[in-house]
Order: C-alpha cells, then sequence, then structure tokens
C-alpha cells in the first residue's frame, strides 16, 4: 500500500509515523486519574473500579453511551451513525439513560457495603506448611488496623470515603497481590491466602480489593474449603456484579453438599 | 512487547487488571497518536485519551487476545472519535483539522521540518471523511492488513478496500493543496 504513494507522500507519512505521544504532563494527569490517585472523590476501588469508573461517568454524562459497544471483535453491525452505535451495545442500554447499567457495571459502588459480609471476614487460618515459601513485601510503616485480629463482633461499617492511596501503596498493593496470584498458580494456595490476608490487613479498603477478593475466593476454594469459597464467591458477585473475575469465579466448582461447619 | 502483536498472558496469566495496565502503559501514546490523526483537537487529546481507556476497560473481556491489540484500540478509537464529533457538531463546535495543523508540538531547530511534515499529514487527513481516515491511517500509517482492518472497523474487506483508494487520492490531493509551494513568488 505504502510503495504505491510518491515519495514525498511516503516520506511524510514516515515522519507521521515518528510522531511524539501523550505529553508528560498529560501522561502524568491520565495515569493519576487511573489510579485513582487525585481527583476522583470516589474512594479508592483499584485500577479496575474507582478510576475507571470517574472516567465513565463523565464520559456516560458527555454522551458517549455508546462505550457499551461491545468491540470490533464481535459480530455487531458497523452501526451507520453513533446514535445507532449507542445502542448496538450487547445490553443496549439506552445511551441517554441517566445511569446506563454498563456504567453501573463497570464499577459497582457498593458505598454502604462493608468490604465482605462480616460473617466470613474471621476466615479461619490455613495453616501454612513449614517451608513454604515467605512472601516478600515492602514494608509498611503504619498497617491499618487487622479486620481479622477481632473475632466474633461483626465488622464495623466502613467509614467515609478516604483519599487515595499514594503511589507507594499501590506498589506494596500490586506487590502483595501478585505474590498471592503467583502463589495461588504455583499450587500454594495457603501462601496465597496468607497474602491475601496481609493484604486485607494492611489495606483493607485498598485499591486492589476486588481483584484480591477474587484471588481470596480461588485460593480458599482450593485449600478444600469449597463451602466458605462459594459463600465468598457469593459475597464477591454480589459486591462486583460485573466484575472481569466473574467468570474465572463462577467456573469454580459448586460445593457438594452438606460440608460439615467448619472450624 | 511487541506494539501490534498480541499481548500475551503468559503461564501463569496475569489477572485482566494487570493486563488492563500493561496494555494502558503500551499503547497510550498509540491513542493519543490514534486520536490526533482521527482529528480530535489538541485540547481534547486527553479527555478522549481517558474516554477510550474506559471502553477497553469496559470491553476487555471480550479481546480476542489471539489477535494483535492495536487495530481493537483503534476501534474503540473510532467510535470515540465518532460521538465526539457527532457531539462537537450538536454543539456547533465541529473540529478543527487545520487548528491542530498549527499546533504540532514542541519542534525547535532539526525537529522543526519533521514537526511541520507532521502538521501537513493531519491537515491532509482533515480532508478525509472520518470512515476513509479511519481505514488511511490504519493502513498507511500503522501498516495493519486488510482483514484487521476490516474487523477494527466492523465493515466488510472490500469496502476497506473500496475506502482505502478514495482515500489515498483524497489525502494525496490534499498534500499537494496544502503544501507550501517553494515555486511561490
Amino acid at each position: 500500500m505504502k510503495d504505491e504513494f510518491p515519495a514525498d507522500i511516503d516520506a511524510l507519512l514516515a515522519s507521521e509515523r515518528e510522531a511524539p505521544g501523550a505529553p508528560a504532563a498529560a501522561r502524568a494527569r491520565l495515569l493519576a486519574r487511573l489510579d485513582g490517585v487525585p481527583n476522583t472523590q470516589a474512594p479508592p476501588k483499584g485500577f479496575a473500579g474507582a478510576a475507571v469508573k470517574t472516567l465513565a461517568v463523565v464520559a456516560v454524562a458527555a454522551g458517549a453511551g455508546w462505550l457499551l459497544w461491545p468491540g470490533p471483535e464481535h459480530p455487531v453491525p458497523a452501526p451507520s451513525t453513533p446514535a445507532a452505535a449507542a445502542v448496538a451495545g450487547p445490553a443496549a442500554a439506552p445511551s441517554r439513560s441517566p445511569e446506563p447499567a454498563g456504567v453501573a457495571a463497570l464499577a459497582p459502588e457498593p458505598e454502604p457495603a462493608p468490604e465482605l459480609p462480616s460473617t466470613l471476614d474471621p476466615a479461619p487460618e490455613v495453616a501454612v506448611p513449614a517451608g513454604t515459601q515467605p512472601l516478600v513485601v515492602a514494608p509498611e510503616p503504619a498497617p491499618s488496623p487487622s479486620p481479622e485480629a477481632a473475632p466474633g463482633p461483626p465488622e464495623p461499617p466502613e467509614p467515609a470515603p478516604e483519599p487515595a492511596p499514594p503511589r507507594q501503596d499501590l506498589d506494596a498493593e500490586r506487590r502483595l497481590v501478585d505474590a498471592a496470584r503467583a502463589a495461588l498458580n504455583a499450587g500454594r494456595p495457603a501462601d496465597a491466602l496468607r497474602a491475601v490476608r496481609d493484604h486485607r490487613q494492611r489495606f483493607p479498603r485498598g485499591a486492589l480489593v476486588e481483584e484480591r477478593e477474587s484471588l481470596r475466593v480461588r485460593a480458599t476454594a482450593s485449600v478444600g474449603r469449597p463451602a466458605e469459597a462459594a459463600r465468598l464467591r457469593r459475597a464477591f458477585l454480589a459486591r462486583w456484579p460485573q466484575s472481569v473475575y466473574r467468570a474465572s469465579l463462577q467456573s469454580l466448582p459448586a460445593p457438594s453438599p452438606p460440608e460439615p461447619a467448619e472450624p | 512487547m511487541s506494539l501490534s502483536a498480541p499481548i500475551d498472558r503468559g503461564a501463569p496469566a496475569p489477572s485482566d487488571s494487570a493486563f488492563f495496565r500493561a496494555t494502558y502503559e503500551a499503547e497510550l501514546d498509540y491513542v493519543w497518536r490514534t486520536l490526533r490523526r482521527l482529528g480530535t483537537r489538541e485540547r481534547d487529546l486527553e479527555d478522549l485519551t481517558h474516554d477510550v481507556f474506559v471502553a477497553v476497560w469496559r470491553t476487555l473481556d471480550r479481546y480476542d487476545r489471539e489477535r494483535p491489540i492495536r487495530p481493537w484500540i483503534f476501534g474503540i478509537a473510532f467510535r470515540v472519535v465518532s460521538d465526539y464529533r457527532r457531539r462537537a457538531r450538536f454543539s456547533r463546535e465541529i473540529p478543527s483539522d487545520r487548528e491542530d495543523a498549527v499546533s504540532p508540538g514542541p519542534s525547535p531547530h532539526a525537529g522543526a521540518e519533521a514537526a511541520e511534515d507532521r502538521a501537513l499529514v493531519i491537515a491532509a487527513l482533515g480532508a478525509l471523511p472520518l470512515e476513509q481516515r479511519a481505514v488511511f491511517v490504519l493502513s498507511a500509517i500503522d501498516g495493519q492488513a486488510m482483514p484487521e482492518i476490516a474487523a477494527a472497523l466492523g465493515v466488510p474487506e472490500n469496502t476497506c478496500y473500496s475506502r482505502l483508494r478514495l482515500a489515498k487520492k483524497r489525502f494525496a490531493d490534499a498534500v499537494r493543496r496544502l503544501r507550501p509551494s517553494a515555486e511561490a513568488p
């Protein structure tokens, strides 16, 4: 194709291929917004949560209801008009709706809900076999009070929205969640649960809660507590009904009935 | 990571959040440039980049990871821009491609000529209808194959070939019309 152009136009196009991308300032602002650091009034819900939600609300407020469009890889006929595109999405949500379902789904906002039902929080500790790999994470200067440290009484409701975590907290969160995932994928679900618990203690309302809880469900199932895993999964799906982890969690085997009460 | 190749989830597969983050980091500049090529005003680039990644996240689970990611992202950007231009038209604030052409970015000395060339490309792209422009950018600038272009835009390949043929002629005409003539008195 390109060789059909005269040389001068080829040279122009070659120059355009080297065009600069986003300026540093814009890049920083975009990253900050996607990380949910500044200028987001929602509490941190993770990269997949608050930041994107905030942006989605802006986008939809601007009339971009077509964001529900399923993507070009799918056999959706190309809408002849943008207005048609707005209703071409799988949810067929009206783009003029003040709060399209797809946006709510993008980042559910369970403000009044506690992190998870309190009855599920004091998760029984898993016996960690001797010699298990230590999970190396950056030390946290001021760990939050552990929700698991107080067994029995119901967990108090979450406080009002707090400022988004600073960058170093996100990095530490990421390391813990990555450690949990790596342990789970390596067949060490007990280690994964340990990392999950660590994250819950340090970042009870962190930015990666959704990802952490999905790992918690899977790890709990993997250590042989299917009933608890099922309860956690229900809680997870109730809180994040459109989570990207939904499919993987739904594919977990159902617990075989009846199961004895767990210690 | 090869920017035009599928992002390999690897084994073990990273989470979708991690995949999204990797996509964001790898493709931010591509999205930025694409939006500009599709006729977004400089002052709106940041917000529209935002919108694109919102949509990327929203549809990430539907992305076929066996296929290159850039055409898929381009398809999203194309629809963002379509909606943006429609809204601008409704508000009688039609984006001016010439406006972009005069703000090519920092271009001191050695880079000035390249910046002028890029400004000319953006201005000439402005002579193309959006549908033709999309095919042209994907083919002539991004170097994508026609099957990927057709999939990205959701139109038949023959339609894309037709649009590309028209776009190339219009683009070349626009370049000749817009390029400052060295012979001009």
